[in-house]
């Protein structure tokens, strides 16, 4: 039970299509989370999802702290302000894992974490390109008129896959369109957008073992642990709380840096 | 803090001199690229106006989006130099940034001199208003990818030297003016020496300036070189900073600028670095101006000093280059800007910051950008991916 005078923390992760909550828990784990789309005001966000967490129970009283992290951390107080490079890594490293290569596919960037004996060491973003994110997936479910789990169910039906040549996701739309017409199976097809999203992070920098995946594209189309593997050749693992990870990990630094720092204790 | 050179606003009085003497027209006028052979037509007694300086004019007011489709709409690419393709969509519009000095239009050129010392756009670039105004266009074909520059290079390119001097006494009617032409080699040695002094002096830690300031203040070794007020700007400014007391200025980190500026975000990431108390300490760019003249050996120096640029010399020669630069200046980090139009200014695509991080253990980051066009940078985008570099290496 959490005494009314004991701060409790949320970790928010502030992402360009969703805003992701944690309310951190025993050993490092999420005691509760909580999504909601990105909106225009990210204080009322903010406001909607303390009281979520109020009414489930999650958080007791008014002492609470927030870390935060994503696009949009500076638009709301905040008691530790990072990037999500940084969320993530200590999302990695409070889950135990010290040496990784981790690959984050969020809404409208991509990421390559380098992370040795808990230190990040380098990282890597997309090009200021759509293409191999989750807006790419997004587009082109909305041009097939499939919702992600039916994507990922039918990406799991087929080894093989139809390649995709586009870089630009309207110009992927396009091809689509063409490969509809020539009648290309569904699962070779959606298989190949997959395969797309592989090729464009391998583009990004080398992915050394052991590679492990997280964002929210990670998490609602996990056929591309399998893709990875057999295209790529990269025998990946899904992270931790692959949606959560970054808002696990501001959440569990915001609580460190109010106990080191703030209260001046050492644990 | 550092407070904005003084020289600034000498810098100020000294370009609108400048412009407002290209403007008259009783003064004969050629056209000639940043690193072209601008001793020579003074020796003439041209008046020298460089196309790229008003490409770097559009994209500092950042009017590069509003002139690049109107070039790309006569055929020039937009995957081509943006200086280009803003210059030229802006003299397709019929307006210049050039305004604010009083010039309505270009000044009318009598010739345009290129050297492709530093890419093959400036062939075309001048080929196109060669055209448009009637006047003849000529050049030194340089080669790339130059590892050292030997003696049969030297005697090509002092061959081609030697073709320019003949054509510019037709298209002049005057005669080669040996004297001459060494008293604006000396003068432009003396203000490439100073200007090499002013950069070298950031050695110093603190940093006294940074690369915004550089940006601001190189503009006279690149348009006045050779000219007693470039000579004269440079002593003033290096009289300037001499005085100045850095002890106190705070300086977290020490960061070198490889690849080309942002003309249109010097204001936007000059705040950002100073947020983090960052000095960007040292460039290739504003080095690329460093040249060594000898008015003794006025001609074979010239051909020696434009031969040996940077931008035109081998990747083994530029890894080295950035190590001993980067020793020499104390760096904590290399960031390298590719910029989208301009290949050969972007020295990202052929791995160096790998090998510069491999054989130095300097950390380096690789952002997306232009020099003009804005559409290939988002402040967003670079804000993360600086903030996030910054958390790495603590």
């Amino acid at each position: 039970l959490n005494k009314s005078d004991d701060p409790q923390f949320i970790g928010l992760d502030l992402g360009s299509s969703y805003i992701k909550a944690v309310v951190p828990g025993a050993a490092n784990q999420p005691a509760a989370t909580f999504l909601l789309r990105t909106g225009y005001s990210y204080s009322g966000a903010l406001s909607e999802i303390t009281a979520h967490f109020k009414h489930n129970g999650a958080i007791v009283g008014d002492n609470v702290q927030i870390g935060v992290t994503g696009y949009g951390r500076d638009q709301c107080d905040a008691l530790v302000r990072k990037t999500e490079i940084f969320a993530l890594a200590e999302g990695m490293k409070r889950s135990g894992i010290f040496d990784a290569t981790l690959v984050d596919i969020g809404g409208q960037d991509s990421k390559v974490l380098k992370i040795r004996q808990g230190k990040l060491i380098d990282h890597a973003l997309n090009r200021r390109c759509a293409a191999g994110t989750g807006s790419y997936l997004e587009f082109l479910s909305f041009r097939l008129n499939m919702d992600v789990t039916e994507m990922n169910r039918l990406a799991g039906m087929e080894s093989d896959y139809h390649p995709l040549n586009s870089f630009c996701t309207v110009f992927a739309g396009t091809e689509i369109l063409d490969c509809i017409k020539k009648q290309i199976s569904l699962p070779k097809l959606i298989r190949g957008m997959y395969a797309s999203v592989a090729e464009r992070v391998r583009e990004m920098t080398s992915l050394e073992a052991p590679v492990y995946l997280s964002g929210g594209v990670t998490a609602h189309h996990p056929q591309l642990l399998d893709v990875f593997k057999t295209i790529l050749g990269v025998d990946a693992v899904q992270a931790p709380h692959p949606q959560y990870l970054a808002a696990l990990g501001i959440a569990l630094h915001a609580k460190e840096h109010y106990t080191h720092v703030i209260k001046g204790e050492n644990i | 803090m550092r407070r904005p050179l003084e020289s600034q606003v000498l810098l100020k009085d000294l370009l609108s001199d400048y412009y407002t003497k290209l403007a008259r027209a009783d003064v004969p006028v050629a056209w000639c690229t940043s690193v072209g052979p601008a001793e020579l037509l003074r020796s003439f007694g041209f008046e020298v106006y460089f196309p790229e300086n008003h490409g770097a004019l559009i994209g500092a007011r950042r009017q590069g989006a509003q002139y690049i489709p109107a070039a790309a709409g006569a055929g020039y690419s937009t995957d081509i130099c943006s200086y280009l393709t803003a210059d030229i969509g802006a003299f397709l519009s019929g307006e210049t940034p050039l305004d604010m000095y009083g010039l309505k239009e270009l000044p009318r050129p009598s010739v345009l001199v290129y050297n492709t010392s530093q890419c093959r756009e400036v062939k075309e670039w001048f080929t196109f208003y060669g055209e448009k105004f009637g006047v003849p266009v000529i050049g030194i074909e340089t080669p790339q990818n130059i590892d050292y520059p030997d003696q049969p290079l030297l005697d090509y390119l002092e061959a081609c030297w030697r073709s320019i001097i003949t054509q510019l006494e037709t298209i002049s009617g005057r005669p080669f003016d040996t004297e001459k032409f060494q008293q604006v080699t000396d003068l432009s040695g003396q203000a490439c020496a100073l200007w090499q002094a002013f950069l070298e002096s950031n050695q110093s830690v603190p940093a006294l300036h940074t690369f915004f300031d550089h940006i601001i203040l190189m503009a006279p070794v690149v348009v006045l070189r050779g000219t007693q007020q470039a000579v004269d700007f440079y002593r003033s400014l290096t009289a300037e900073v001499s005085a100045i007391d850095g002890s106190r200025f705070r300086e977290h980190k020490r960061f070198y600028w490889e690849g080309m500026p942002i003309w249109g975000k010097i204001k936007f990431l000059s705040t950002l670095f100073n947020r983090y108390n960052i000095s960007i300490v040292s460039s290739t760019y504003c080095h690329s101006w460093a040249f060594d003249f000898r008015a003794a050996q006025a001609l074979a120096s010239s051909v020696s000093a434009y031969a040996g640029i940077f931008i035109i010399r081998s990747q083994e020669y530029k890894l080295n280059y950035l190590k001993d630069v980067c020793r020499r200046f104390n760096v904590d980090a290399v960031i390298f800007h590719d910029a989208k139009t301009c290949p050969y200014n972007t020295n990202s695509r052929f791995g160096m910051p790998a090998k510069l991080k491999a054989q130095t253990g300097l950390p380096v980051m690789t952002f997306y950008g232009d020099l003009v066009d804005l559409r290939h940078f988002s402040e967003e985008e670079f804000a993360l991916r600086l903030e996030a570099f910054i958390e790495q290496i603590g």
